[in-house]
């Protein structure tokens, strides 16, 4: 099948798509965009958290049928060459990062949680990005992260 | 901490390509005419293959070819052990060891289709009857011959155990399990082989290029050279990829045998089933004590489960050889084989289990001496290496207990269990000591001075997510004296001078050295040239007066006196200069160990008995830190990876088949954010020149060495229940 | 994964025909466990009939003060939803407390009905499971039976329900309609889901060619209620233990009660028992033991999850104790 959606901005279009392949294989694998991680293909680590249509969703979930005239972001579609978005560059500055393999899904995780929470404490942190499993573990500085990413997005300095 | 780069709290150098999705992993590899592969997997854990019906994978949409047993792969031979799995070589025939082992891999134009087509291959077994869990192999547990993993002493003694034991006012006795765990980094095992005659190139993820380039030339009976292994960046190993597995080997048999790239991403259950993981522990460990709490003996007997294609002793007695000053000592270890996947080194082997049985069973003896602890690990701190009698070359173990004791606020700790409440949770503080031999190995690197001020480190290792790209950076920018910003780093390719493997905690030791030695090269070589060129403000002096800072070599005695290296290898037409640094570990007159104290505060409901560790402090002996941001992170990672060994990881297995039961994330259970209390580490962060020309040690590992230990202590001090078998869950506290 | 047709549907009218029309077809509605388990060749339909985008989405306030929920609200916006958070927070807990936030952002509430066990034989593909292959037997009975149920086994099968928002709804007298080419109907959720009995496969009285399309909520009950999880890490995980409660107290006596069970029953499990045994008890520390002693006095255990008796038990008297 032919598949056509909107990917960071742009229109997108797959052709002979399987019907079992999913979100994140169309993203990876069809159109070039390997920042989603494929880690467990069952929804469970959320290293490929992408977002649908302004929701992040597990995109290895997602039959590739279902984006059929949809919007997809993807880590790659935030921030700029020029200019990062707060939450990456505040999981640079805060040390976030280690293998940078669930890195991808968490910055859109925290990017939702921003939006939906500007001031979200260190309890709302860790429960909505409970979904983001992170082995090497950056949880605590993920968390200063999403702090010092949140104050940037409030128009806040932060030392 | 050094302006010029060491110790610096330096930014990731590749920080921002992993934070935009332009980081690129072994799986994003893609090469011309690459093919798709799929690993099909054993369902019984014993016996043999009765037929393997292959005609409808072959005949799906998109395969290129379907191999198993049945093609009679020619290995030249088994690589070395360890660090090559197994002693049996994929597909070699028709036995069936565990379940999941590979029986056959497909190959097809897409990864889709080579998985639809590996469901359609058809097995049918001759079962056996399996061994299935420790517990069942325990009766025929034995003390292995020493050869291949076995590379330790699997029986000690030290003085007259038996009497000293007899002798003992105070005794304590106990039994402590440790469950079968898993490694589980996010990112999967991938291995991409492309041939080109008879030369083999691997994109694969490895901890250990260097080492595994020549297992995998073994097998192939190729000259090491005509093998290429890369691996720039890893998403996390933990063990897992610190031996090469079958399935880098079928992967390339495949691409040889089909003439064209081939790759393989394998499956979750195929990560938990087929890279190994830490195996179950058995450990009895008797204590024997003088009233004052002076150890006067230890025995420490310990079986773990192996597979039957491998020996593997976990070296868990080593904790009770190693750590405190006790004048007799008996140690054992056996290995009980069960049908399962072998087990290998996963963080942190040996001493992660080990330190958990002591640890806890020294918390039992300061309970029954009524005695505190910290105080009784001081009384027995090790002087000099209690086994061998040299020195230590450097040790700072007892500050790392006055340190955390303060810092933690031990002194609010009541020795009385299940006194201290707030509303229902009862709480409860824990500690226990860390040691753990550094390992050396040698090095190599080369480290380029370029016209334009630029450095080069080129060194094959690997950045496992240790950061290990930012502090060799920091390493040469400090031995060059040029700012970090100036220098970049090449790893992960064999094609360049041989580094260090990124496990066993060698890396900042052993590469660090490395690098350090190339940078003092060049930077020598620079003031060499200087001196002797005419054109040189610097000519004539005498090498020894002459220093450089930001890249600018300067007079020590006028400063003002000077130029930059851009400008001297410019005029010299030297480009680059290359400095080379190779590191030989040597028999050193010291004993070498990184060491810490954990100190651990829980809560738990009276009524639903969730442990939760909402405090955690670290305190710990690495030597020099090479990059705080980039040490903490990691050394709070291992602390969290413990926690999660304390607390609820269990691969759990079917007490009659030994199959590992949904081997998944959504089951094998690590910690998520929302289990994590607060975890402070503090370095004590003094180099250790005795060790290695860096004065830097290991840190991955000694981070989350007894930490399950001053959890369970914490247990205990909260509830008076002595949890002897880990995970803590709720049913065992119930 | 096996090969499929995949089609979608504009309209509930479009999506019965599909349904009735395609081989061995199946809804895909958020995806989280339908594709997963085609994924593990558990779940093999010829077709999907992709129900996302057909208008179910609302939640509806009823003249009767309950509310209709659409089948395919995703959880995320059900838990979000200030109706919901006002006059059901039990139904907003029970939500917040299971997956995590991309399942729930995925999962829509008609799927949650029929989310199938996570039985670590169920996904095995190598042991014997009946409910996943009838009549092949139950590797779990005598092997690994940690996370069991101890209510409503049968020698058949003793998988344990994953669900928790449908604990709620239990614990609510939710109705579910259900609709086909036939007609409509209405099932009381409590009687949606099926006893294993000697046929474990069968799980709801759902028909083949029949679809979820709303959940009801009568009014609330009175009093205060809850919904309390425990599991074995602090988020992210299935329940070893769940309670929805609804409770009132007047003068010191149990005037309303609602109760209801998760992750111990083969079902959503109402505890109908402990509720005859409070309504009308002093509400009391030893009512509510006594209480779930009643209700879990028919439990069976199997060897590895004896544990889950004991703690229902105290799980149930912990709620009941802060509630009240």
């Amino acid at each position: 099948m032919r598949v056509k959606f909107t990917v960071n901005g742009e229109e997108r279009t797959a052709d002979d798509v399987w019907e079992g392949e999913s979100l994140l294989y169309v993203l990876r694998e069809r159109l070039g965009l390997p920042g989603a991680k494929n880690a467990c293909e069952q929804g469970e680590c959320g290293s490929c958290t992408v977002y649908l249509d302004d929701t992040p969703v597990c995109a290895c979930l997602v039959a590739a049928g279902q984006v059929q005239d949809r919007e997809v972001r993807t880590v790659e579609g935030l921030g700029s060459e020029e200019e990062l978005d707060p939450v990456q560059q505040a999981f640079i500055e805060r040390g976030a990062v280690q293998c940078g393999f669930c890195t991808p899904g968490l910055i859109v995780a925290a990017h939702d949680l921003i939006r939906r929470n500007p001031c979200p404490k260190d309890a709302e942190i860790r429960e909505a990005l409970a979904g983001n499993l992170c082995r090497c573990t950056g949880y605590e500085k993920i968390i200063d992260a999403v702090h010092t990413a949140a104050a940037h997005s409030r128009g806040e300095a932060t030392s | 901490m050094s302006e010029q780069g060491i110790g610096a709290a330096l930014t990731r150098v590749e920080a921002r390509d992993k934070v935009t999705g332009a980081a690129r992993y072994t799986a994003d590899v893609v090469l011309p005419g690459m093919a798709y592969a799929a690993l099909v997997s054993s369902q019984v854990s014993a016996g043999r293959l009765r037929s393997l019906d292959v005609s409808a994978a072959k005949a799906a949409p998109g395969v290129l070819g379907v191999f198993s047993h049945l093609d009679r792969p020619t290995w030249h031979r088994v690589p070395a052990i360890p660090y090559f799995g197994e002693t049996r070589m994929p597909f070699s025939d028709d036995r069936i060891h565990h379940a999941g082992q590979h029986i056959a891999i497909v190959v097809a134009s897409t990864r889709q289709q080579a998985a639809h087509a590996a469901a359609l291959v058809k097995a049918e077994y001759e079962a056996g009857k399996p061994v299935p869990t420790l517990e069942k192999a325990l009766p025929s547990a034995y003390v292995a011959a020493q050869g291949n993993y076995v590379n330790f002493p699997q029986e000690t003694v030290r003085g007259t155990p038996e009497e000293a034991l007899a002798g003992s006012p105070v005794r304590v006795k106990a039994e402590y399990r440790t469950a079968l765990i898993s490694h589980a980094p996010i990112e999967p095992s991938v291995t991409t082989a492309t041939w080109e005659g008879d030369e083999l190139t691997l994109y694969d993820t490895s901890q250990a290029v260097v080492v595994h380039r020549g297992l995998v030339a073994t097998a192939f009976g190729l000259p090491e050279d005509k093998v290429r292994l890369v691996c720039p960046l890893i998403g996390g190993a933990f063990g897992a990829k610190t031996h090469v597995w079958g399935h880098t080997l079928l992967v390339a048999l495949a691409a040889r045998r089909l003439g064209r790239p081939v790759q393989v991403v394998i499956t979750r259950k195929q990560m938990f089933t087929t890279t190994g993981h830490q195996p179950p522990t058995v450990q009895r460990i008797e204590i024997g004590a003088e009233r004052d709490g002076r150890l006067r003996v230890i025995t420490h007997d310990s079986t773990n489960s192996t597979s039957f294609v491998a020996e593997r002793p976990e070296n868990t007695v080593l904790s009770s050889v190693a750590t405190y000053a006790v004048p007799n000592l008996r140690t054992r270890v056996r290995l009980a084989r069960m049908n399962f996947g072998t087990p290998t080194a996963m963080r942190t082997p040996g001493d992660g289990p080990g330190s958990f049985a002591l640890e806890c069973a020294l918390d039992e003896l300061a309970h029954e001496l009524g005695a505190d602890p910290v105080e009784l690990r001081r009384r027995n701190h090790a002087d000099v290496h209690p086994q061998s009698g040299k020195p230590w070359s450097g040790k700072n173990l007892l500050e790392c207990y006055r340190i955390g004791a303060e810092r933690f606020g031990w002194h609010r700790r009541d020795r009385r269990p299940g006194t201290r409440r707030e509303g229902n949770d009862l709480i409860g503080y824990g500690m226990a000591t860390a040691r753990r031999v550094e390992h050396h190995r040698a090095a190599e690197s080369t480290v380029d001075i370029r016209t334009d001020g630029g450095v080069v480190v080129r060194t094959a290792t690997q950045d496992i997510g240790g950061g290990t790209l930012t502090t060799m950076i920091q390493v040469a920018a400090d031995a060059l004296g040029v700012a970090p910003d100036k220098v970049t780093i090449t790893v992960g390719d064999t094609d360049l001078p041989p580094g260090a493997p990124t496990f066993g905690s060698i890396t900042s030791g052993s590469n660090g050295s490395a690098v350090r030695l190339a940078a003092q090269d060049a930077r020598g070589a620079a003031i060499r040239l200087a001196v002797g060129d005419k054109g040189s403000p610097l000519h004539g002096l005498a090498e020894d007066a002459v220093d450089v800072r930001d890249g600018r070599l300067f007079a020590k005695a006028d400063p003002r006196r000077g130029e930059t290296y851009a400008v001297l290898l410019t005029r010299n037409r030297v480009n680059p200069l290359r400095g080379n640094g190779k590191y030989s570990p040597a028999e050193s007159q010291y004993e070498t160990s990184t060491f810490g104290a954990h100190f651990t505060e829980v809560r738990i409901d009276r009524d639903l008995p969730r442990v939760r560790v909402v405090r955690h402090l670290a305190v710990i002996d690495c030597g020099i830190v090479l990059n705080t941001k980039t040490a903490r992170n990691q050394a709070q990672g291992g602390i969290i990876g413990s926690i999660g060994v304390a607390l609820m990881e269990e691969l759990r297995q079917d007490p009659v088949s030994g199959r590992a039961l949904a081997p998944a994330l959504t089951d094998y259970h690590v910690p998520v954010n929302a289990d994590i209390g607060q975890i402070d580490v503090h370095f004590v962060n003094k180099p250790d020149h005795n060790s290695n020309p860096l004065g830097a040690k290991g840190l991955g590992e000694i981070c989350s060495i007894g930490v399950s230990a001053a959890v369970a202590n914490a247990v205990f001090n909260a509830t008076g229940r002595r949890i002897r078998d880990l995970p803590i869950t709720p049913r065992r506290l119930l | 994964m096996r090969t499929f047709s995949y089609v979608r549907a504009d309209d509930v009218d479009a999506a019965l025909r599909a349904i009735t029309d395609e081989p061995n077809a199946k809804f895909l509605g958020g995806g989280t466990n339908l594709v997963d388990l085609m994924r593990e060749d558990i779940e093999r339909p010829d077709t999907v009939v992709d129900i996302t985008r057909l208008p179910l989405a609302e939640v509806e306030e009823l003249p009767d003060g309950g509310v209709r929920i659409g089948a395919l609200l995703r959880n995320s916006h059900l838990a979000a939803h200030p109706v919901i958070r006002s006059r059901y927070p039990m139904v907003a807990q029970a939500v917040l407390s299971g997956a995590s936030g991309q399942l729930r952002n995925m999962a829509t509430v008609g799927g949650n009905l029929m989310q199938r066990t996570r039985c670590l034989y169920f996904y095995d593909d190598a042991a014997a499971c009946n409910k996943r292959e009838p009549g092949s037997g139950c590797a779990a009975i005598g092997g690994f039976s940690r996370s069991h149920a101890v209510l409503g086994a049968s020698a058949s099968c003793a998988a344990t329900h994953p669900s928790d928002l449908c604990v709620a709804l239990a614990a609510l007298d939710a109705i579910v309609e259900l609709r086909s080419s036939r007609g409509t109907r209405r099932v009381p959720l409590v009687d949606f889901h099926r006893m294993p009995g000697d046929t474990p496969e069968i799980e709801t009285v759902l028909a083949d060619d029949e679809l979820i399309t709303a959940v009801e909520l009568p009014p609330p009950p009175s009093g205060v209620s809850r919904y309390r999880k425990v599991r074995d890490r602090a988020s992210y995980a299935f329940a070893l233990v769940s309670v929805a409660a609804a409770l009132d107290v007047q003068d010191g006596v149990v005037s309303s009660i609602r109760l209801a069970l998760g992750g111990v029953g083969t079902k959503p499990w109402r505890a109908y028992q402990a509720e005859r045994a409070l309504l009308g008890a002093p509400a009391t520390e030893e009512s509510f033991r006594a209480a779930a002693r009643a209700e879990l006095a028919d439990a069976v255990s199997l060897p590895h999850n004896e544990f889950k008796i004991r703690l229902a038990e105290s799980t149930i008297v912990a709620v009941l104790r802060g509630m009240s």
